[in-house]
């Protein structure tokens, strides 16, 4: 992986279990990019939740270190309270999140726990009502939204604390392709205005190619893959090997490459990059 | 009570200071119960119900359907005060003789039966005011400003979220269950509605610990503070009480007059 760029989050050798016995975490060495959108993929059980919830605070790894802007968390309660505020998590099922039946209330509930003057908190809950689109539905009960409302609900009420990182766990599972495209470019914008690093938890791995700089693959606690993803898509074997597949495109690639020896990029991993490599074989 | 729900928050009073509607319902509510007037329950009765569909915009059909389930449990409990047992050749309104008493209603038991229930319909009323037009986070707000501990206002927030999070969840499950014909019969039944109830319970307790982290995550330190909803200001309604309340006061007067005058 190339360095030229500034981390935000650093793990080193994070351990987490949650019985004290097997290790759900086990010692995993991550760099976070700053102002990048960083994948976490991996099997149902891999560790990425316990791995968000470490970095978040509100599960302390049992050994290792979290160094956030270059300074190691202390986890006692003014570092964890300060490292809650600028590490957001938008969590897998809105109803886990969305606790209020009132919309608005749900959405201000962060920006009134870092006790904010109350013309400040206004302020933030109009902004990310309008970045993500739910002013018409503020004063609906929660539990009348829908699946794809209420998930831009959560993320509001995420946005409203102006963390430097969302963390978002498996944001597209459970939407409609409308939805999940809705979901992703909202997770762009927000990057582009506010220079907010990400990072997702999926099983989608064709978004990865189209959304994402990086990505960390997970497997049994441990880190067995990463990098960009063209070189992610490289390591076709060891990515089959922890349950993952290739992106559509870039398995179309390799098997052109493959079985029909013809002389494509194996890396092209989405429809446009699949496009060019096609295009200049046809001329 | 999701019915009732979606009507509080489609009534044209809804996003009013839910203070003006609770003083409307409750003072008649008390005034119904305190002077047990059979005027004043009718009044309240017919008030209440037409003011409630007006703004709901209910059809009295509903609303009568919606007042069904109270009227089966008053049935039940005034049936005991309309009927009575007398000794034999006291005279009756209506009744039969067993043995040496005759079972029926008397002029009296009849008045006491009619009071009881315009009473309690007219209070049922007020709250179906109350409840037809104000939605439960507004009256949150307004019992988090009463003396009532906080930590209990947050318990009801909660509860009110999660029934409908735990209602949708046993839909799911029980249409899940009955599409691999887990209804058939009574003994499959019961043993399909016990194993729903059992995993239910599992599955709220694992939520539990989900939102207790999402709580977490976004910095809970034991309260559920949010920002306030801002209602539009409801003085008008305070005058509103006081007239109804005096309308009612005078009719339960003029009651008690012509009573005293009749014997």
């Amino acid at each position: 992986m190339n360095t030229n760029f500034q981390p935000i989050i650093e793990t080193k050798k994070l351990c987490y279990s949650y019985d004290g016995e097997s290790n759900s975490l086990d010692n995993i060495n991550t760099v976070i990019p700053k102002g990048k959108i960083t994948a976490f993929l991996g099997g149902n059980g891999a560790g990425k939740s316990t791995y968000f919830l470490n970095l978040n605070g509100v599960l302390t790894p049992d050994s290792g270190e979290v160094f956030f802007d270059g300074q190691p968390v202390i986890y006692d309660k003014k570092g964890i309270a300060a490292l809650r505020r600028r590490v957001g998590i938008v969590f897998q099922d809105p109803n886990d999140q969305l606790f209020s039946a009132s919309v608005l209330k749900d959405v201000s509930y962060g920006a009134v726990n870092l006790k904010l003057p109350e013309q400040e908190m206004k302020r933030r809950v109009d902004e990310a009502v309008e970045q993500t689109g739910i002013r018409e539905f503020l004063h609906a009960p929660t539990h009348a939204l829908s699946f794809g409302q209420k998930k831009r609900a959560a993320i509001a009420g995420v946005l409203v604390m102006k963390p430097d990182v969302i963390i978002l766990d498996e944001p597209t599972a459970g939407l409609d392709p409308s939805g999940v495209s809705e979901i992703l470019k909202l997770m762009l914008k927000i990057r582009e205005e506010q220079e907010i690093t990400f990072l997702l938890a999926t099983h989608d791995i064709d978004l990865v190619p189209l959304y994402c700089d990086f990505a960390y693959v997970l497997d049994h606690g441990k880190v067995a893959l990463h990098g960009t993803p063209e070189e992610l898509f490289r390591q076709k074997e060891r990515l089959r090997e922890v349950n993952l597949r290739l992106p559509r495109m870039a398995h179309l690639m390799e098997i052109l490459a493959k079985k029909d020896h013809l002389d494509v990029d194996i890396t092209a991993a989405t429809i446009s990059k699949a496009r060019k490599t096609i295009r200049s074989l046809l001329k | 009570m999701n019915q009732i729900d979606k009507i509080a928050y489609s009534s044209r009073i809804a996003r009013l200071d839910p203070k003006g509607k609770l003083c409307f319902s409750l003072f008649p509510l008390c005034l119904c119960i305190g002077t047990r007037s059979i005027a004043a329950g009718l009044i309240t009765l017919f008030a209440m119900a037409a003011l409630t569909c007006m703004l709901t915009g209910l059809t009295l059909k509903r609303y009568l359907h919606f007042l069904l389930i109270p009227c089966g449990f008053l049935l039940i409990g005034t049936l005991t005060i309309f009927i009575s047992r007398y000794p034999a050749g006291e005279s009756l309104l209506a009744g039969v003789t067993i043995g040496q008493y005759q079972y029926g209603i008397s002029p009296d038991s009849l008045f006491q039966g009619i009071r009881l229930c315009s009473t309690a319909l007219g209070a049922v009323c007020c709250m179906y005011f109350l409840s037809f037009n104000t939605p439960m986070t507004s009256l949150f707000q307004c019992l988090r400003g009463s003396p009532l501990p906080g930590v209990l206002v947050s318990l009801m927030e909660l509860i009110y979220r999660y029934i409908f999070v735990i209602w949708e969840e046993a839909a799911r499950m029980k249409t899940a269950q009955e599409a691999r014909l887990g209804y058939r019969g009574l003994r499959q039944s019961i043993q399909s509605a016990g194993t729903l109830i059992g995993t239910l319970f599992f599955r709220a307790y694992s939520r539990c610990g989900r939102i207790c982290a999402a709580l977490e995550a976004r910095g809970f330190e034991g309260d559920l503070n949010a920002l306030q909803e801002t209602y539009a200001p409801s003085k008008k309604w305070y005058g509103y009480t006081l007239a109804f309340c005096l309308v009612l006061g005078a009719a339960a007067l003029a009651e008690f007059m012509l009573r005293r005058k009749l014997g």
